[in-house]
C-alpha cells in the first residue's frame, strides 16, 4: 500500500538518506537505528512534512505529494518532541485536533473517550496538560495519532520518556491495532519493537541495511553469539580481542555475550537475539 | 479536404493493414481491481474538490483556536470609535485631525489580530498540524483575510464618523485602506521572516511617528487636499495586492515550517 | 443509463456516476498510453492520472463536444507533459525519441509495436489515434493541439516509415 521508491534526501550537499527502497502492507514495521542515521527523515517524507530530494514515495500507486489532504486524511503521525498547548486539557487537545482532523462532532464524542481511556488517561482528561509528566504527554500524543482512525500510523520514538508500565501498555494499544493498519515506528530500543513488530527495517550509512522478520534477522547470526565467563582480571584483554554485547557482574568474575575474534573452550553458543542483531550492525 | 465522415473503406492496403496490426496487437490487460482502485482514487479526489465550501474547514476557521473572540473585535471597534469621536469633544479647533487618527490607527486591529495568531503557535505542535487535512497554512490563510475584512469593515465605520463634514471623504477613505493594507503587509512580512518581534516594533513605532506628525495641525487635511482620486486609487489597489503577496508568502512558510 | 445521462450526474458531483465513466473508459486511455510508450507500469500512472485530472476538470466538460474527445485531449496533453519531464532527465533523452534503445520490454514486443516505437513520438500519436482509435483527422488536430495539414503530414511520414519496416505489400 505504501511504496518508497528510490527515495533520497539531500541537505544542500549533505546527503542523509540514499536509495531508500522499501514496500509496506497491513502490519508493524519497526524501523531501527541509532539516533542521527536518518530515521526521522524518512518518517517527516513520509508524512509530507517534507519531500525527497529523489525518488517518490506512493500510496496505492499515487504520489502522496498528489494526494495532499487525501493521504493526510488517511495519517496518524506522532512526532518525536510532541507539541500540545500547556493550557489546554487532554480532551480539548483532542477535540482541536479532531476539528483539524475533519472528524465531525459526533465521530469526535465518541471517538476521544474511548482512546482517552485506551491510553489510561480518563482520570485526568480535564486536566491542564501543563501539569502532566512526559510520559502522560506522550500518551495523549498516541491518542491523537489515532484519532481519525488512520490506515498509516507513523510514530517516531513513541515511547521515549515512558517507564516499562507505559512501554507494555504500549505495545498492546499496538497489537490491538486494526489489521488493515500500517503501522510504522522508528526506534532505538530494541525491546519496544521485538515483540509487536512483523518486520523491522534497519538502517545504517543512509541506507536500508537490513529488513526481515526478528526470526529471520536473529537466524541470520546462528552460530555467531556466544557467551562465556571471564575472571575479573582478563575482562580487559577479552574485550580487547572479541565484541562485546553484553556484561553482568558476577562474584569474582564477568559473564560475558559476544561475538568474533577467536572462540575459547568453555563457551557455548547462544541464540541471537535482536538486541544482538542492533549492536552487531552498529558496532 | 471535405469533413466527411471517416469511413474504413476508403483505406489503402497499406493503412488497413497498419489498422489490423495495432488492433490484433491488445496491451497486457489490467485486472478489475486495479481498475476499480483507479476509480476510487480518482473519484475521491473529486469529491475533495468539490468541497470549497467545506464546512469543516471553516469550522476550524472560525472556531478553533483563533482571536475570533467577540471581545477583541469589540475592543478595536471601540478604540477605533473613540479616535473617532474624541478629538470632534475638542471641537473644531482641536489639534488633531480625527480623520488623520482613524488613518494612523486604521492598521492596528489586523496587525493585532495576526500577531496574536502568528505568535500563539507552538512549533513542535506544528508538525501534527502539518499532517492533519486542514494544514495551518490554508487555516491562517483565510483568517488573515477574514481579519483584514473585518479591520476594513471597522475603518469604514469609524470613518463614516470622522470623515463627517470633510470635503474629500473618498480620498480619506482610500488613504485609511491604503494605510491599512500597507502597514498590514509590512507587518506580515516581518512576522513571516523574522521570529524576533523588534523589526515589527521598530516599524509600527516608525508608523506612530509619522502619523503623529501628520496628524498634528493642519498637514494631514492639506495632504489629502492635494491628492488625486485615481492615484489614491490605484495606491489603495498596490496596497491590496501588497497585502495579498504577504499572505502568500505567510502561507508559503506555514506550510515550510509551520 | 446511457453515457449522456452519466456525464449530467457527474458534473452534477455523483461519485457513482463519475465510476461508471471511469470504467467505461480506462482499457480505452491505458491502450493509449501503452501503445504510444510501450511501458505497462508507466501507463497505469498516465492512466490513473488523466482520470485524476479529467474528474478534477469535469466542471468544464461542454456537452457539445464529445466526450471521448475531450477525455484523449487530457491524456494526449499528459503525455506530452510526460515526455517533457523525461527530456529534463538527460539520460533518458533517447526515450523521447523512440524508445528501442532502452525499453527492456521490447525484445517482446510484436513487430508493429517495434516499428511504432522507432517513430517520433508525434508520429506515433498521431498513427495510433487514427489506425488504432479511428479518430477522423479534424478530431486528431483537435485532441492533439496541430493543425489539420500537421497531422496529415505526419501521419504521411509515419505511413512511409512504417512501410519500410515492415514487410508490406504496395497497395
Amino acid at each position: 500500500m505504501l511504496s518508497v521508491k528510490n527515495v533520497t534526501k539531500r541537505y544542500g550537499n549533505f546527503t542523509a538518506l540514499e536509495n531508500i527502497e522499501l514496500e509496506f502492507t497491513p502490519g508493524v514495521y519497526g524501523l531501527l537505528a541509532p539516533n542521527g542515521a536518518g530515521k526521522t527523515t524518512l518518517m517527516k517524507m513520509l508524512t509530507t512534512l517534507t519531500f525527497p530530494s529523489e525518488g517518490e514515495i506512493l500510496w496505492d500507486g499515487t504520489e502522496i505529494g498528489k494526494l495532499g489532504s487525501l493521504y493526510r486524511e488517511k495519517l496518524g503521525y506522532l512526532p518525536q518532541q510532541m507539541g500540545y498547548y500547556p493550557q489546554y486539557t487532554p480532551r480539548q487537545y483532542l477535540n482541536y485536533l479532531s476539528a483539524l482532523k475533519s472528524l465531525d462532532k459526533r465521530t469526535a464524542g465518541r471517538r476521544i473517550p474511548e482512546l482517552l481511556e485506551l491510553v489510561g488517561l480518563s482520570d485526568v482528561c480535564d486536566k491542564k496538560m501543563k501539569k502532566f509528566s512526559g510520559g502522560m504527554i506522550q500518551r495523549v500524543g498516541i491518542a491523537q495519532a489515532l484519532l481519525n482512525e488512520p490506515k498509516l500510523l507513523i510514530l517516531d520514538e513513541p515511547t521515549s520518556g515512558l517507564d516499562p508500565k507505559e512501554r507494555g501498555r504500549f505495545r498492546n494499544i499496538l497489537s490491538g491495532l486494526s489489521r488493515d493498519c500500517v503501522v510504522i515506528l522508528s526506534t532505538h530500543i530494541v525491546s519496544d519493537v521485538e515483540s509487536v513488530a512483523n518486520e523491522l527495517i534497519f538502517l545504517k550509512d543512509k541506507r536500508v541495511f537490513l529488513t526481515g522478520s526478528a526470526q529471520e534477522l536473529c537466524r541470520r547470526l546462528d552460530g555467531t553469539i556466544f557467551e562465556t565467563s571471564v575472571p575479573d582480571g582478563e575482562v580487559d584483554d577479552f574485550e580487547r580481542a572479541h565484541f562485546i554485547l553484553s556484561r553482568r557482574q558476577e562474584q569474582g568474575y564477568v559473564s560475558l555475550r559476544f561475538t568474533g575474534g577467536e572462540i575459547p573452550a568453555g563457551t557455548r553458543a547462544v541464540t541471537p537475539t535482536l538486541e544482538d542483531v542492533f549492536l552487531t550492525t552498529y558496532r | 479536404m471535405m469533413n466527411r465522415p471517416y469511413r474504413s473503406a476508403d483505406r489503402t492496403g497499406l493503412e488497413r493493414t497498419i489498422a489490423q496490426a495495432l488492433k490484433t496487437d491488445c496491451p497486457p490487460p489490467v485486472p478489475q481491481s486495479e481498475i476499480d482502485a483507479a476509480c476510487k482514487s480518482a473519484t475521491a479526489h473529486y469529491r475533495e474538490k468539490q468541497r470549497i465550501f467545506d464546512a469543516g474547514f471553516w469550522r476550524v476557521v472560525f472556531y478553533c483556536r483563533s482571536a475570533w473572540s467577540l471581545l477583541f473585535w469589540i475592543v478595536c471597534a471601540f478604540l477605533l470609535g473613540s479616535c473617532a469621536v474624541m478629538p470632534l469633544l475638542f471641537g473644531p479647533d482641536g489639534r488633531v485631525e480625527p480623520a488623520g487618527i482613524v488613518t494612523a490607527i486604521s492598521p492596528v486591529p489586523v496587525i493585532t489580530f495576526a500577531l496574536r495568531e502568528l505568535r500563539r503557535r507552538d512549533g513542535s505542535l506544528a508538525d501534527i498540524e502539518r499532517t492533519c487535512k486542514y494544514t495551518p497554512d490554508r487555516i491562517y490563510f483565510a483568517r488573515l483575510w477574514l481579519g483584514m475584512l473585518l479591520n476594513a469593515g471597522l475603518v469604514a465605520v469609524a470613518g463614516a464618523v470622522a470623515f463627517s463634514g470633510h470635503e474629500h471623504i473618498a480620498r480619506l477613505y482610500l488613504c485609511s485602506f491604503s494605510a491599512m493594507f500597507f502597514v498590514g503587509a509590512a507587518a506580515l512580512l516581518l512576522l513571516s521572516l523574522t521570529r524576533s518581534i523588534l523589526p515589527l516594533s521598530i516599524v509600527l513605532s516608525a508608523w506612530v511617528v509619522c502619523s503623529v506628525w501628520l496628524m498634528s495641525g493642519t498637514k494631514f487635511s492639506d495632504m489629502i487636499a492635494r491628492s488625486n482620486v485615481p492615484f489614491l486609487a490605484a495606491f489603495t489597489l498596490l496596497g491590496a495586492g501588497a497585502f495579498a503577496a504577504a499572505t502568500i508568502l505567510t502561507r508559503k512558510k506555514l506550510r515550510q515550517t509551520g | 443509463m446511457d453515457e449522456r445521462e452519466l456525464l449530467d450526474k457527474a458534473k452534477q458531483g455523483d461519485g457513482m456516476a463519475m465510476e461508471a465513466l471511469i470504467n467505461a473508459y480506462y482499457s480505452r486511455v491505458f491502450a493509449f498510453f501503452y501503445k504510444n510508450t510501450g511501458d505497462h507500469h508507466q501507463s497505469k500512472d498516465l492512466t490513473q492520472e488523466t482520470f485524476i485530472k479529467m474528474v478534477g476538470g469535469i466542471s468544464g466538460y461542454r456537452p457539445q463536444k464529445p466526450f471521448k474527445n475531450w477525455l484523449f485531449t487530457i491524456a494526449s496533453n499528459h503525455l506530452k507533459n510526460y515526455y517533457r519531464s523525461l527530456s529534463r532527465l538527460p539520460e533518458r533523452l533517447e526515450l523521447t525519441e523512440g524508445y528501442a534503445a532502452t525499453n527492456p520490454e521490447l525484445d517482446a514486443k510484436s513487430d508493429i509495436a517495434a516499428a511504432l516505437s522507432h517513430l517520433p513520438p508525434a508520429q506515433r500519436q498521431a498513427v495510433i489515434l487514427r489506425y488504432y482509435f479511428d479518430f477522423p483527422i479534424k478530431d486528431i488536430a483537435k485532441i492533439t493541439g496541430a493543425r489539420e495539414s500537421t497531422v496529415k503530414a505526419r501521419l504521411r511520414y509515419a505511413l512511409e516509415k512504417l512501410r519500410k519496416e515492415l514487410t508490406m505489400y504496395d497497395e
